[in-house]
């Protein structure tokens, strides 16, 4: 009896003590700055600017490029805003959206946390408009207002290609144009050579061909050779072959992309659905409909993590398999395009 | 219950067990080739998958592992395409499909796809013995007993394959289990102990299979049950707990049950019925169980009631969720059926047909093949307004309270409905004639409004009719209950729900037979019947097989019900179409003798059966070039001359019906026939008859030769071949004429490209044997003409494969010339160059990567040195052939050629080229050694090959006579053009090198003749 009593006290006592440190904890929980390539950097966050992150780390301050940021978690955010930045992270875009909303904007006082909120929405909208749960205009205003609201926020020039992606696909192009210029602004070679990149997508997109190689032909004279500034090269490749094969110009691109596909690394999913994608329409232009389906499969069956991408070749192969009196594989195609990415100017273009 | 029902049942256990594991258990490799394979294979792009291996195999790109495992990729595709086709061409693939693997495997032990490839090999047998055994049963006599004697053939080469297996994992285990830290890799313990007891099941499950193809011996076919009886028996008291050891049991109980041992069976089902508290998997056992016992025991009409407490007290005890897998749905079929039996003989109708149809609707609804029997049950007992149940009732419809209101609101939707049709139809005409683009979208805007008003009406007309049918007095005319019941399944017909329209239709059709519209019901069943084939024969050939049972049931229903009217001669058209289609040609011919002589009917079905006879001929004319075949000309002869009989009968009848797509068609394949027969006359005069030829109807572009003119004057073009092979005279400009026309109607095909990428192809492929059919003159007059159109098609192309073919054509026509003329002929100098030209642009486009498709820059590089050897250009053809071989140094069939070109140099005059032939050329700076080898190296590598490879003899041996053999006629040939005092040393070392060869070979076959001539004239030099 006496050592059941004691029992009772000595584990009252555990608890007692796991709840202080709990608390304690939940107290001290540091900030963190998660970066591109997976490292943690925990600490206090003492300055944000549109370039960088600064945060104190074990007494010295470390300074963070804002384009080698993936994403930044505040010591005391709510778990929901945590956990949505998770989903978003997983491409759980959905659920993201609707844990999201069950934040309450109004009980987020600090100034911080309601920035991360406000991008956290704005990404959330701009990945929805390629299912057609947002329209691309709902998804402007709102990284719109997050950009006038939030000059220097570290997420600033991620926004402003979000405004861009979005004005084209409100069928904007000057707009979008317009914000991808931005990002030349940027201090970094990589983000600078994205821009135009980007630009020359929409120029593309518009039909204007000579000028959107141009914007390639720009990023692929550059000097600059570390890995993400090939990876900008690489897309710009891609884009001045489907440029030249929609002209009919087709020599060397071919063996030009099939060597740089082969280059790229398969985790690469985007770079890889460009130059695969421009690939087939190299082949369409050289009236090679079977390699060019072979390419457009490459990105409908392995690379199809973007959308933009992944709808661009679901469209493609439909023309083809429709050509090509495969009819019920062109509804299949047409069906997921329309269900899967229905937002997407892909899914509006006859 | 015959053993084929339940076979089918229990080849799927066996295949599921199997799949479960004996699917490949490759190991997930890293390229993105192999993962994108995969892919392709899982979405069903299996000529892709074969397109894109094709360029994977000269791709620099891919690495040198994956290259290897090319062969085995190709034949998972060949064995995947095998589970879409129809059983037939199923079992051509899957024996191909094991021919490579096994020999894939015997030639890349060392391949970390070796072990894949076994596990294919076995797997692959197995499945092609269990098709074989399916098609066997839809046979009759000397072609099922064929079918089931390869059927056990391959059983018993799979039974060999898994025992072997089971062996070797039984030896494995127990080595591993012999180790001191066995017990540190419980994982591999368990997967090898998996692998063992799977590779025992499967040895069991075929010797069960193996005893349906016996049946016809009674003593063989129990014999055979009784082994598999015992293995099963073996595994289920080994491993009494586990679920394999279940699953034996209740296969132990098939077996028994075929053995006629019922009540043993029963005892054995009644261990596994208590489905409470089981996993999942051994729930599904019980299932079976459940529903064998309720099988057996409902054969016996005193023990249904028996039976069916088995099976509700099943459905008391089960927990949980999982109602809905194959095996509880097939318990529920048995449950029902058995409701089904009893309501029938045994008071309480009502009440059973209740309990019955409780158990049948999940089923009925579910997508599995079981649903066409619990559609058929539910039906044998529904009253007419269950028939159309699948029919949704809206709440607007729903408001009609009153027969003859609902009635006649339904007709006047049918009116409305006619309207809206007939406006869809007209906006779809005008659509066809309109170009202006403006007038085509207002013309497209009105098409997809009419279509949603039709949809939208035939959907709320299907609802009217079916509340009709609800509110329909008890004495409503049986006439009008058989109208109304017809039109809803018209309505559901063109709603493309044809399942029901055949449960709604079916019903009328039975059991009102004396109606009016019965007739027309029937009618429309068999029309959905054959569209529902036609959906289902690719994706599940199983329940194809089954409705096309149902497809000639009904015909024969339509047939015997109605034997004089008009629907019964439109119904066994209907079976002679799909019989054709099928290949079916005894049944066809037995339908069309059903078909009166004087029937207006006879002519058409004539006109469709000698098509697909003709088809069919062709068919088998081609696969009896394949040794393993067994296609006697005996029997090609008599189909020939039935198709001859059969299209020439409907020809005649139809004459008089005037000009038809159909009869054009039927000409056709007459003239192709007559060709085929070597008439090339009596196909002229059918091609170009003033009133129905086809080539005079193509060239005046009538509609009838719609889509056949490519067929059209490609015959006219064999045609005039013929005649110019038999030496008749044929006018230069009709020559032109045709091969212009054809090139026209290629160009005005739809898809252009391809059907130039094809003729192309199929002129290459048949060129040579076209032209050494000719007699010299013919030979460039055809040049010439197919020069002209090659130079068009030359111009405007631009992919790289038809530039090759182009290319080829040229060259051939080239080679066929100077063969035929000697090297003086202008024309041939002239194609010649024109091929090296284009061989030439194209390897300089390999070179520099931007040719479209790499795997032809071999070929590319081939047909360089060809064209350049043909040329005179010896040096430039040993560019060629150095260029290949640099890359490929052991091709050896490249080797062979070049060692032939440097040889052909020296008969031409040049004997120096004796010796590289003899010795090889072309040293290579980084080696020191010759990369082009010459015909002694050739024959030592290749007799080193044989000896390493006993058993690859077959396969290198001409190599190595054909290489001796040329060696020597190099030495003779360098002691010919030597001075005299020179001669003997090579005359004797040609003397050497026969006399080794045959001394090392006794048996040499036709080569032994070659070399005695060859000897005799060594003999014969060294004596002058």
């Amino acid at each position: 009896m006496k050592y059941a009593a004691m029992g009772i006290r000595i584990s009252c006592a555990v608890v007692i003590l796991v709840h202080m440190a709990g608390a304690a904890a939940q107290a001290q929980r540091s900030d963190a700055v998660i970066t591109q390539d997976g490292n943690q950097v925990r600490g206090r966050i003492k300055n944000v600017s549109k370039n960088s992150v600064t945060i104190t780390a074990k007494g010295k301050d470390e300074v963070i490029a804002a384009n080698e940021v993936r994403y930044i978690a505040l010591g005391n955010e709510p778990s929901l805003l945590r956990q949505a930045r998770r989903l978003i992270d997983k491409e759980d875009i959905n659920e993201a959206s609707a844990v999201l909303g069950r934040i309450e904007p109004s009980s987020l006082e600090d100034e911080s946390i309601r920035q991360e909120f406000a991008f956290l929405q704005a990404v959330v909208m701009g990945k929805q408009v390629a299912s057609g749960k947002v329209t691309p205009g709902k998804a402007a205003k709102t990284t719109l207002s997050f950009l006038k609201s939030h000059k220097l926020s570290c997420h600033y020039y991620q926004a402003v290609r979000m405004l861009g992606d979005a004005a084209l696909e409100m069928g904007n192009s000057e707009k979008a144009i317009q914000a991808y210029g931005q990002l030349a602004n940027a201090p970094w070679i990589e983000t600078n050579l994205n821009g135009l990149v980007l630009i020359g997508n929409a120029l593309r997109w518009d039909g204007a061909l000579e000028e959107a190689v141009g914007k390639y032909d720009e990023v692929l004279a550059t000097e600059a050779s570390s890995p993400a500034a090939e990876r900008q090269k690489s897309l710009a490749m891609a884009g001045r072959a489907a440029c030249l094969a929609e002209r009919g110009k087709i020599d060397e691109q071919i063996s030009a992309l099939e060597k740089r596909v082969a280059e790229t690394e398969a985790t690469d999913s985007h770079v890889q659905a460009c130059l695969n994608n421009a690939l087939g329409d190299c082949y369409r232009a050289a009236d090679n409909a079977l390699d060019a389906e072979l390419a457009y499969l490459h990105t409908h069956l392995l690379f199809f993590r973007d959308a933009e991408d992944h709808a661009e070749a679901l469209y493609r192969l439909e023309k083809l398999w429709q050509n090509d009196g495969r009819g019920t594989k062109a509804t299949e195609a047409r069906e997921t395009l329309q269900t899967k990415y229905g937002g997407t100017r892909w899914a509006k273009k006859p | 219950m015959t053993l084929r029902i339940r076979e089918n049942s229990i080849a799927l256990i066996g295949w599921v067990l199997l799949s479960l594991c004996l699917v490949p258990l490759r190991v997930a490799a890293e390229e993105p080739s192999a993962d994108f394979l995969r892919q392709l294979r899982q979405h069903g792009f299996l000529s892709q998958a074969d397109a894109y291996l094709d360029r994977m195999e000269a791709s620099p790109f891919v690495s040198a592992s994956f290259q290897q495992t090319i062969p085995f990729e190709r034949a998972v595709n060949l064995a995947e395409s095998a589970k879409t086709c129809d059983p037939q061409s199923a079992i051509n693939k899957m024996s191909r499909a094991y021919d490579q693997f096994k020999l894939f495997a015997t030639e890349n032990p060392d391949s970390s796809d070796f072990e894949s490839a076994v596990r294919w090999q076995r797997n692959v047998r197995v499945q092609l013995a269990r098709t074989q055994v399916a098609l066997a049963r839809s046979k009759d006599g000397k072609a099922r007993d064929q079918l089931y004697g390869e059927s056990l053939t391959n059983f018993r080469g799979a039974l060999r394959l898994f025992n072997a297996e089971a062996e070797r994992l039984k030896e494995e285990l127990a080595d591993l289990q012999s180790q001191p830290n066995a017990a540190d890799d419980p994982a591999e313990l368990e997967r090898l102990g998996q692998a063992y007891l799977e590779s025992r099941m499967t040895a069991a499950a075929i010797r069960f299979e193996m005893a349906e193809p016996q049946k016809e011996n009674p003593r063989k076919y129990a014999q055979q049950l009784d082994l598999a009886e015992r293995g099963y028996k073996e595994l289920s008291e080994t491993y009494r707990r586990r679920v394999v050891g279940r699953h034996a049991l209740f296969l132990r109980g098939r077996c028994l049950e075929e053995l006629g041992k019922k009540q043993q069976a029963l005892g054995l089902y009644r261990e596994l019925l208590d489905p409470s508290e089981q996993p999942p998997v051994m729930v599904n056992i019980s299932a079976q169980a459940a529903a064998r016992s309720i099988d057996c025991m409902s054969e016996d009409p005193r023990q249904i009631g028996a039976a069916i407490d088995v099976g509700e007290q099943w459905f008391q005890n089960v927990k949980g969720s999982d109602y809905d897998s194959p095996e509880v749905m097939q318990l529920r079929l048995s449950l029902g059926r058995a409701y089904c039996h009893r309501a029938q003989t045994g008071g309480n109708s009502r009440r059973m047909q209740a309990a019955a149809k409780k158990y049948l609707v999940p089923v009925a609804n579910s997508d599995l093949s079981l649903q066409v029997e619990a559609k058929e049950l539910l039906a044998s007992f529904e009253s007419d307004t269950d028939v159309v149940s699948a029919v949704e009732i809206t709440d607007d419809v729903r408001e009609l309270k009153d027969y003859n209101q609902a009635s006649r609101s339904a007709a006047a939707l049918l009116d409305r409905l006619k309207t809206a049709s007939g406006t869809l139809r007209l906006y779809q005409s005008r659509l066809s004639e309109t170009e202006d683009p403006l007038r085509r979208e207002e013309i497209e805007q009105g098409l997809e409004v009419a279509q949603e008003q039709v949809l939208q009406d035939r959907r709320l007309g299907l609802a009217m009719y079916r509340r009709s049918l609800e509110l329909a007095p008890r004495d409503l005319p049986a006439e009008e209950r058989c109208r109304l019941l017809y039109l809803c399944s018209y309505l559901l017909y063109h709603d493309d729900q044809y399942l029901s329209a055949v449960v709604t239709g079916e019903f009328a059709a039975r059991r009102l037979s004396d109606q009016p519209s019965a007739r027309s019901a029937a009618m429309l069943v068999l029309a959905s019947y054959f569209k529902l084939y036609e959906e289902r024969k690719l994706g599940s050939p199983d329940e194809a097989q089954a409705i096309s049972q149902n497809l000639v049931e009904i015909s024969r229903f339509i047939a015997t019900r109605w034997p004089d009217a008009k629907e019964t001669q439109e119904a066994l058209l209907t079976l002679i179409r799909f019989m054709a289609a099928e290949g079916e040609l005894a049944q066809l011919q037995e339908y069309l003798d059903r078909i009166p002589a004087d029937s207006p009917r006879r002519g058409s079905a004539e006109l469709i059966a000698g098509q697909a006879l003709w088809t069919h001929y062709q068919r088998l004319r081609a696969a009896s070039a394949d040794p393993s075949t067994s296609v006697s000309s005996e029997a090609l002869d008599q189909l020939l001359e039935r198709t001859h009989q059969t299209l020439q009968a409907g020809v005649e009848r139809m004459k008089s019906t005037g000009k038809t797509s159909s009869l054009v068609l039927a000409i056709l394949c007459q003239a192709e026939l007559a060709l085929d027969d070597g008439d090339p006359d009596r196909a002229h005069s059918l091609l170009t008859d003033t009133v129905l030829g086809p080539v005079r109807l193509a060239e005046q572009q009538d509609r009838t030769t719609a889509g056949l003119e490519a067929r059209i004057f490609k015959a006219q073009l064999e045609c005039q071949l013929e005649q110019l092979a038999a030496g008749k005279a044929v006018p230069q400009r009709e020559f032109d004429s045709t091969i212009e026309h054809w090139s026209r109607s290629l160009a005005d095909s739809p898809d252009k490209n391809r059907y130039v990428r094809a003729a192309i192809s199929e002129i290459r492929r048949d060129l040579k044997r076209q032209l050494d059919a000719l007699p010299q003159r013919a030979q460039e007059q055809f040049a010439q003409a197919l020069t002209r159109m090659l130079d068009q098609v030359r111009s405007d192309v631009q992919d790289s494969t038809l530039q090759f073919n182009v290319a080829d054509c040229y060259s051939i026509l080239g080679e066929s010339l100077r063969a035929a003329d000697g090297r003086d002929s202008a024309l041939a100098n002239k194609l010649l160059a024109t091929a090296g030209e284009m061989f030439a642009a194209l390897s300089q486009a390999a070179a520099n990567g931007s040719t479209a498709d790499p795997s032809l820059r071999m070929q590319i590089d081939m047909r360089t040195a060809r064209v350049m050897q043909q040329s005179g250009n010896i040096d430039a053809a040993l560019d060629a052939y150095e260029k290949i071989l640099v890359k490929r140094n052991t091709a050896i069939t490249v080797q062979i050629d070049a060692a032939r070109a440097l040889q052909s140099a020296g008969d031409q005059g040049q004997p120096e080229y004796y010796v590289q032939a003899a010795k090889g050329t072309r040293r290579s700076e980084s080696s020191g050694k010759n990369t082009i080898w010459g015909w002694e190296k050739i024959a030592r590598v290749v007799h080193a090959q044989i000896q390493r490879q006993p058993e690859q003899r077959a396969r290198y041996e001409d190599h190595f006579f054909d290489a001796q053999l040329n060696f020597a006629r190099c030495r003779l040939g360098q002691a010919l053009a030597a001075p005299p005092e020179g001669r003997q040393k090579y005359l004797a070392s040609a003397l050497r090198i026969v006399n080794t060869a045959m001394a090392a070979y006794a048996d040499m076959g036709n080569w032994r003749e070659e070399f005695e001539q060859l000897k005799t004239n060594i003999e014969q030099a060294e004596d002058s």
